[in-house]
């Protein structure tokens, strides 16, 4: 009985930290890609620039937390677009800038759509 | 992989492991249900990918480990609960050899050859099959062999056959003694018990008699 109750226990924990990652992950995407919104709709440099800082910073302050549940060459591909995007920023070519947002974007939504239960996830 | 995230990685899966191993029970180690050997066997691929690739989070491979962990003691302790599922999840125990007799159609259904047998009876310390009065291939699939120890003409025993475990009447077995439910609670009664009493009830041919164990109040 002590061993089926430690099972339970442990059974619980499983479930609540994947209804908590599950959480967390989507509330920091979701941030993430209001983020990159934000410096897609900045039209000058300097704000694209401010943009930019803002979301490197939140991607600093939570970047560990993300790595410690998404394949790691996943998150890659988000923090190299915003390094990208960084360099970008700093130019006049915002055809380049706006499609990197995009592609940021893109895979921020790939990121989240793995959590979501629908009928892929049997496939 | 850093040589340092290398040691981290493996001390933490280490310890899992040895807890995982605590949890399932000693009989894990040595002798193995089909279930409880797909659990081993998924485990020890799982826990090694976070270790070879340090691109997967550890937490891969330390969630899927403990649900299958859980997920092996609830089924435990379902099949200690309902016989049906036991059945269903280990399968039950086939007879090969009875009254020195060689059941080939048991043994087709087993997908089990006649070098098979031999190979196992070897195994069992048996080298001659007509000694062999009774062969049982068990759940776990191991041979019990119950010898004519005493040569061919020697008078053999045949083995005790269970009739109640766990408060559970198995009519099957009470079939194959050809007797009946009413026969066993006319039985139980002489002896003032109920089958709700019993942990086991056995009954051995040769002697035409009961053995009992009560239930336990735990």
């Amino acid at each position: 009985m002590k061993r089926m109750l430690l099972t339970c226990s442990v059974f619980v924990m499983i479930v609540a930290s994947t209804s908590l990652s599950c959480f967390l992950l989507n509330n920091q995407f979701e941030n993430l890609y209001s983020l990159v919104e934000s410096c897609e709709r900045a039209d000058n440099i300097q704000d694209r620039q401010a943009g930019i800082a803002r979301l490197k910073r939140y991607w600093k302050d939570n970047e560990w937390k993300i790595l410690a549940f998404v394949h790691h060459d996943q998150v890659e591909e988000v923090a190299l677009g915003i390094t990208k995007l960084e360099q970008l920023g700093k130019e006049d070519s915002y055809g380049l800038y706006r499609a990197e947002c995009l592609t940021i974007k893109e895979s921020l939504s790939h990121l989240t759509k793995g959590d979501r239960l629908s009928l892929q996830l049997f496939i | 992989m850093s040589m340092l995230q290398l040691f981290y990685r493996t001390t933490v899966i280490y310890f899992i492991i040895i807890a995982a191993m605590r949890l399932m029970g000693k009989r894990q180690i040595s002798e193995m249900q089909p279930g409880e050997l797909v659990t081993t066997i998924m485990i020890s691929n799982i826990v090694t990918l976070p270790i070879e690739d340090a691109s997967i989070p550890l937490m891969t491979g330390m969630m899927p480990t403990l649900l299958l962990i859980c997920y092996e003691v609830f089924s435990a302790w379902l099949s200690l609960k309902i016989p049906r599922y036991r059945k269903a999840v280990t399968g039950s125990s086939v007879l090969v050899i009875e009254k020195g007799v060689i059941l080939q159609k048991n043994l087709r259904d087993l997908r089990m050859t006649c070098e098979d047998l031999i190979e196992q009876l070897r195994l069992g310390g048996e080298f001659d099959i007509q000694n062999v009065y009774y062969a049982f291939l068990e759940t776990n699939g191991e041979l019990s062999i119950l010898s004519k120890t005493d040569g061919k003409n020697a008078a053999v025993v045949s083995p005790p056959i269970p009739l109640i475990i766990d408060k559970k009447i198995y009519v099957n077995n009470l079939n194959q003694i050809g007797q009946n439910q009413s026969w066993l609670i006319q039985k139980l009664k002489t002896h003032h018990y109920t089958a709700n009493d019993l942990f086991l009830a056995m009954w051995y041919p040769d002697k035409e008699k009961l053995y009992f164990v009560e239930k336990e109040q735990i």
